[in-house]
């Protein structure tokens, strides 16, 4: 007797995992090699931070060094002990902060202000060749950037300009107070462009006819900036802020690594350059790695604050 | 007959200057400061590239024996023809380039197709999965290791293709916008029997040629400028990238700077360093005019959906 099979009878686990398989497959091979490769490069290297509380033998690799320890004694807390005791580390601390908290107060304001001046202009031809000519800076590498600038601060044209107006010889990278300025200035001519793309976005969804009204009720132009421009910026801009406000342990390493001297040193080296020279230079690999898991908690603990923050304020959210 | 051609000319200017400028004085003042305040902008953003070119031409001869500024090609020709290095560079960075962005443009997009679909089994787990490496990482030193001492990528041309090929920003960027296609083409393409590879190459990677620009392109520039790289990973001289080589160039002269050279080396120098810049810069600034609208409507879907 030939057996049928019942399309009512119900399916076994086995057979709905196995159907659903047979759908779906594509879509786990799909996937695999995004999570082959996230394993590979972000998710091994993690272990590896257990490198911040042993001691380091080259033949032994991460892995089988031992646990750090003080004259035979294992103190896994060996390398933060000697990085939190010299003052060493809070003075890359307070570098780091005070380049990237000059960053946020003066290069945050500038894409602002540059909006709402673009947004004043009449020729739409004239913005956006304004537009494009801000956004050239962004896609030139510091190497290159950084090599321009110094040459300049080099050159005869230069310093004769500087000693016309401020009576003296200017150099931006022979004293650290300069070498500082230099940072926040170049960091803003490098960004103040492309920073402006996310909030002409947010001025499109600005009603046309608030300014129609406004110019009806009599408002100048700095009236209509104040009172229409502004408000329709500030979702942009408050999400932008607590973004910004994350990033605050990363003062931007290209750029210092690419301009920076001894000379300058004392107030240019900031954690990530400290970590950099520490490690990779003088090849202390746990002391160093232990400035980084230092730099990557507090990170991460900012990311998911701010996140947290942008949702609140009525935003979206990173995720 | 000349008069009222002048006349007429008058008339037209006055009339272009109220069209641009507004019809009230008060208007045509603000409007006169502001376009003077941006083009006063332009001039500072554009400033230091007129310093290069500038500079990459003027180079220092002897004449009659007496050091004379001249204007020439002579430094180009002293990058183009007197050393290899900057043309095998050119090259590699070429190459690492094109492969670099075609692999790494395949890992997202495949990549975030599943992340894409609803009602995926693990989809969640997935997503967490991506999420954490935006949070978290090893840091340099691991990473260092692992390329050194684990995977021997170093001085390969692997290395500069593999290293940042994955960003979680991009897998979000790429998801969120498949998730803007219509599930209702999905649908349609499943009753006519397409399986999940069918669909993926012939539904939804042809809708999303502005987000493959996108990030492509993001990629193309990093992948272009990155000098760490090959900084941290490259012994071999022939395998570097033009970054590298600009790095070298460019910072040999502020060492030599002040030392013993004789003028007509250093003027030299400094306007070959130059014409190494521009030299570098020429691929980025051709294809810069006709992508630009890619880049920034990238910025503006990741400020939508992240």
């Amino acid at each position: 007797m030939k057996r049928v099979k019942n399309p009512f009878a119900k399916k076994t686990k086995a057979q709905k995992v196995f159907a659903y398989l047979r759908r779906f497959w594509p879509l786990y091979l799909m996937a695999l090699p995004l999570v082959v490769y996230f394993a590979v490069f972000n998710y091994y290297p993690i272990t590896g931070l257990q490198l911040a509380f042993k001691d380091y033998y080259v033949r032994l690799g991460i892995w089988g060094s031992p646990w750090a320890s003080v004259n035979g004694t294992v103190n896994i807390f060996k390398h933060f002990e000697s990085l939190f005791s010299t003052s060493l580390f809070t003075e890359k601390l307070v570098n780091t902060l005070r380049i990237s908290g000059l960053k946020l107060l003066f290069g945050f304001p500038a894409p602002i202000l540059l909006v709402l001046f673009l947004n004043e202009l009449s020729s739409a031809k004239f913005m956006k060749f304004v537009q494009s000519v801000s956004y050239i800076p962004y896609f030139i590498s510091w190497v290159v950037l950084g090599g321009i600038f110094l040459s300049i601060d080099a050159s005869d044209v230069f310093q004769s300009i500087m000693t016309a107006v401020f009576g003296q010889q200017v150099h931006f990278f022979s004293d650290s107070n300069l070498y500082v300025f230099f940072l926040v200035a170049s960091d803003i001519y490098k960004g103040v462009g492309w920073g402006t793309i996310i909030y002409l976005a947010a001025l499109m969804n600005v009603d046309p006819q608030l300014y129609e009204a406004a110019d009806l009720d009599g408002a100048g132009r700095f009236k209509k900036m104040w009172h229409i421009t502004l408000p329709g910026l500030i979702p942009a801009i408050s999400i932008n802020m607590i973004l910004s406000l994350s990033n605050i342990m990363y003062a931007g390493f290209d750029q210092i690594y690419n301009t920076y001297n001894d000379v300058v040193a004392d107030k240019g080296e900031t954690l990530e350059l400290y970590l950099y020279n520490l490690g990779v230079t003088g090849g202390n690999y746990p002391l160093s790695t232990a400035i980084g898991l230092f730099n990557s908690v507090i990170g991460c603990v900012l990311v998911l604050i701010a996140n947290k923050c942008t949702k609140l304020v009525g935003g979206e959210g990173i995720w | 007959m000349v008069n009222t051609k002048v006349e007429i000319f008058r008339k037209r200017f006055r009339e272009g200057c109220r069209h641009v400028f507004g019809k009230t004085a008060k208007e045509r003042t603000f409007n006169i400061i502001l376009y003077f305040i941006f083009v006063l902008f332009l001039v500072i953003m554009l400033l230091p590239f007129v310093y290069v070119i500038i500079e990459s031409f003027r180079s220092q001869e002897l004449v009659n024996g007496i050091p004379t500024q001249v204007w020439s090609f002579a430094a180009y020709q002293a990058v183009l023809g007197g050393s290899e290095s900057i043309l095998r560079a050119l090259g590699n960075t070429l190459f690492v380039t094109i492969v670099g962005t075609l692999f790494a443009v395949a890992l997202t997009m495949i990549g975030a197709y599943p992340l894409a679909r609803h009602g995926l089994k693990g989809r969640s787990v997935f997503l967490v999965y991506v999420l954490i490496t935006m949070l978290f990482s090893g840091g340099l030193i691991p990473f260092y290791l692992l390329i050194r001492n684990v995977l021997h990528l170093t001085d390969s041309y692997a290395v500069y293709i593999l290293i940042g090929a994955a960003s979680a920003f991009n897998v979000f960027i790429v998801k969120g916008y498949y998730q803007g296609i219509s599930e209702e083409l999905h649908e349609a393409a499943a009753l006519d029997g397409a399986g999940e590879f069918q669909i993926f190459w012939l539904v939804y990677l042809p809708l999303s040629k502005p987000i493959v620009a996108t990030i492509a392109l993001w990629i193309a520039v990093g992948k272009w400028n990155d000098y760490m790289t090959g900084l941290l990973y490259v012994k071999s001289q022939d395998m570097l990238l033009i970054q590298n080589v600009l790095r070298d160039m460019l910072s040999q002269a502020t060492n030599t700077s002040g030392m013993g050279n004789s003028s007509s080396q250093m003027a030299l120098s400094e306007s070959i360093k130059m014409a190494a810049v521009i030299i570098s810069l020429i691929p980025i600034m051709c294809v810069y005019p006709f992508v630009q609208k890619y880049f920034t409507k990238g910025v503006m879907l990741g400020s939508v959906k992240g």
